[in-house]
């Protein structure tokens, strides 16, 4: 196939070829394999093919600045209600805005249903780009300011976000309440991805360094909604592969990809610019079954499964800090006290990095003695780890069902006095604190638990099938990490509900 | 081409510098309409000062104990207890200078308790 030649139009549902499989990370799926005995893992529904206008949108260059622009339009004035607004946290747009409806909207809609869309509409590395490539929105040059150096080797992967999302995390009790706190740490990112465009290339800020890149890149492997190649056989023909060199009009994939071959949604930003680039018109939306990159035999790593760990654990911490009835914790987590405060730092950091780790570990360990057949420890528990991913994401969306539903009328109230003010831009600055849905919440947050054991059961068997080759070894090894996530799914449940 | 660059250009400065700007802006005006008045034995502060044709939010706060405010026959507000502020609003018609008055007997001297609003032409 040669450069320019146009693709014959394709149509909405498909199944994923024997060849794509194979370069998806699929290839040891069996073909008619089904999540939960329901979705066939190869589904696909190319939305790009059954709407055309759809691809007119994603290929504008304009698609992506607006995006951002919306990001702008929220972020700035929370920005501003942060560094100037009232200090008093639920009368100020910063915290309603970032900790009670961004919040939600990520986990609630964004990560399972649209990937990393968030990505897409980020203010924050906004200044950087612009500033590295000359321009807004044309291109103006093929060469990008700054030094374009390759990060390091040993870097590339996700224990740095690990590490600057947990800092973080031991700080969640005043960056969630506190305006100036947030807006420091807002601005403090877009600095940060400043200075590292300025020696790094393209996205290298967003790839390895953003403190909320690491799980928004591994609950997106959960996603309904993917970027890829459709169908892979054109990519595999065409050797000009302007996705990743970039052409005169669009930029190669700031994320370091590589569009045609990219298995998993990890570290696919959304950025659009592989739309732009490819001159088959051979990029497509597609949905599919949720899940379906945890099966992707490709780039998986202990980096990964620290993630999961780091998530699972947090989400049971926070839960109990934020929504329990302990008050020593709150303490603890508000910096009451020095020596509250350190202990509440050891209790988190033990559990995510050590206690959870070696617990999952420990029932991979019996899983593994019980298959009988001989696989590397290592492959096997990095690779069931992924099987954590479903549990965690639906942990932290019941987590922010406690977050919305108490707490979502401060939204009402703050878009007419987002600085807290005393202004009353639309009639609602005195809408009281409504909480809505808290008899429906727990059936809500159960139903979600339970939802994600049993998909994480159901991936877990699957990766172990994976593991082993065969069905009965697998189904032995698979059984001790679903009794830990019972366990995982009881506690949570306990903690929500209990 | 060069054109997609100047707007997009301007729309981004519209939205990165244009939204402070304006929330300043705006609060800097709405501020000037909201006039803070403190009640206490036996004044009533600040001198206010207004142009004819225009309205003000008053701020009415007791500082020590239960007063009232009263502009003539025009306003009156008999309960200002501390620690509940009120807001009102005073629209100026005619230019001159009015009388404001205690209207809760507030102690001794309750009679004096006076103040001043100054609607200039």
């Amino acid at each position: 196939m040669s450069a320019g030649q146009k693709v014959e139009p394709k149509r909405g549902a498909q199944k994923l070829s024997a060849e794509e499989r194979v370069v998806r990370g699929l290839g040891a799926i069996p073909e008619d394999e089904k999540f939960l005995g329901l979705m066939p893992v190869g589904w696909r529904y190319d939305l790009t093919a059954r709407f055309p206008g759809l691809r007119r949108v994603l290929r504008s260059r304009w698609t992506s600045f607006i995006l951002q622009m919306l990001g702008f339009a929220l972020f700035i004035p929370a920005l501003v209600a942060g560094f100037i607004g009232t200090p008093v946290g639920n009368a100020n747009l910063i915290i309603v805005l970032v900790w009670i409806f961004w919040w939600s909207a990520l986990m609630l809609i964004m990560v399972p249903f649209a990937s990393r869309i968030w990505c897409a509409l980020c203010p924050l590395p906004s200044f950087s780009e612009w500033l590295a490539r000359k321009g807004f929105i044309i291109k103006v040059s093929p060469k990008l300011l700054g030094l374009q150096k390759k990060w390091p080797a040993k870097l590339r992967n996700m224990w740095p976000v690990n590490f600057i999302f947990l800092g973080l995390a031991l700080f969640s009790g005043i960056l969630t309440t506190r305006p100036l706190v947030t807006a420091l740490m807002l601005g403090g990112i877009m600095v940060v991805a400043l200075i590292t465009n300025i020696f790094f290339e393209k996205r290298t800020f967003c790839r390895y360094l953003c403190p909320v890149g690491g799980f928004l890149g591994l609950y997106s492997n959960f996603a309904t909604l993917e970027i890829r190649s459709n169908p892979y056989s054109d990519c595999r023909g065409h050797k000009t592969k302007e996705c990743v060199i970039g052409t005169d009009g669009a930029y190669a994939c700031p994320w370091l990809e590589s569009p045609t071959t990219m298995a998993r949604n990890t570290y696919c930003g959304m950025c659009l610019e592989c739309f732009r680039t490819c001159s088959l018109d051979n990029m497509s939306v597609r949905l599919r079954p949720p899940g379906a990159d945890l099966l992707a035999d490709k780039h998986r790593g202990l980096d990964e499964s620290w993630k999961a760990f780091i998530m699972l654990g947090a989400a049971a911490i926070y839960a109990a800090t934020m929504m329990g009835p302990w008050g020593t914790l709150k303490d603890w987590a508000n910096m009451k006290s020095v020596g509250g405060y350190l202990t509440y730092v050891s209790v988190l950091a033990l559990t995510v990095l050590g206690i959870v780790p070696a617990l999952f570990g420990a029932f991979v360990w019996l899983g593994r003695a019980l298959g009988k057949v001989e696989v590397e420890f290592k492959k096997l528990f990095t690779n069931l780890s992924y099987g954590l991913v479903p549990i965690g994401l639906m942990a932290w969306i019941a987590f922010s069902f406690a977050i919305l539903f108490p707490n979502g009328s401060y939204t009402v109230k703050v878009i007419s006095d987002p600085f807290g003010w005393g202004w009353n831009l639309f009639g609602t600055a005195n809408f009281p604190w409504t909480p809505f849905g808290l008899r429906l919440m727990p059936y809500l947050q159960v139903t979600t638990l339970l939802f994600g054991f049993v998909y994480s059961a159901d991936v877990i068997y699957k990766l172990a099938r994976q593991t082993y080759g065969s069905r009965k070894p697998a189904a032995l090894a698979a059984i001790p990490p679903v009794i830990f996530l019972a366990g995982v799914t009881s506690l949570f449940t306990w903690l929500f509900v209990g | 081409m060069r054109w997609q660059e100047v707007t997009a250009g301007l729309i981004a400065a519209a939205v990165v510098v244009g939204i402070p700007v304006a929330a300043i802006a705006y609060e800097r005006a709405y501020a000037e309409k909201v006039i803070p008045v403190e009640l206490q034995q036996w004044q009533i502060t600040p001198e206010i000062h207004m142009k004819a044709g225009t309205h003000v939010h008053l701020l009415l706060t007791a500082r020590d104990v239960t007063h009232g405010f009263q502009i003539g026959n025009l306003v009156n507000i008999p309960e200002i207890v501390p620690g509940h502020p009120q807001e009102i609003t005073v629209s100026a018609v005619d230019p001159g200078t009015y009388e404001i008055n205690c209207s809760n007997t507030c102690g001794i001297d309750h009679a004096t308790m006076r103040g001043k609003i100054v609607v200039e032409p």
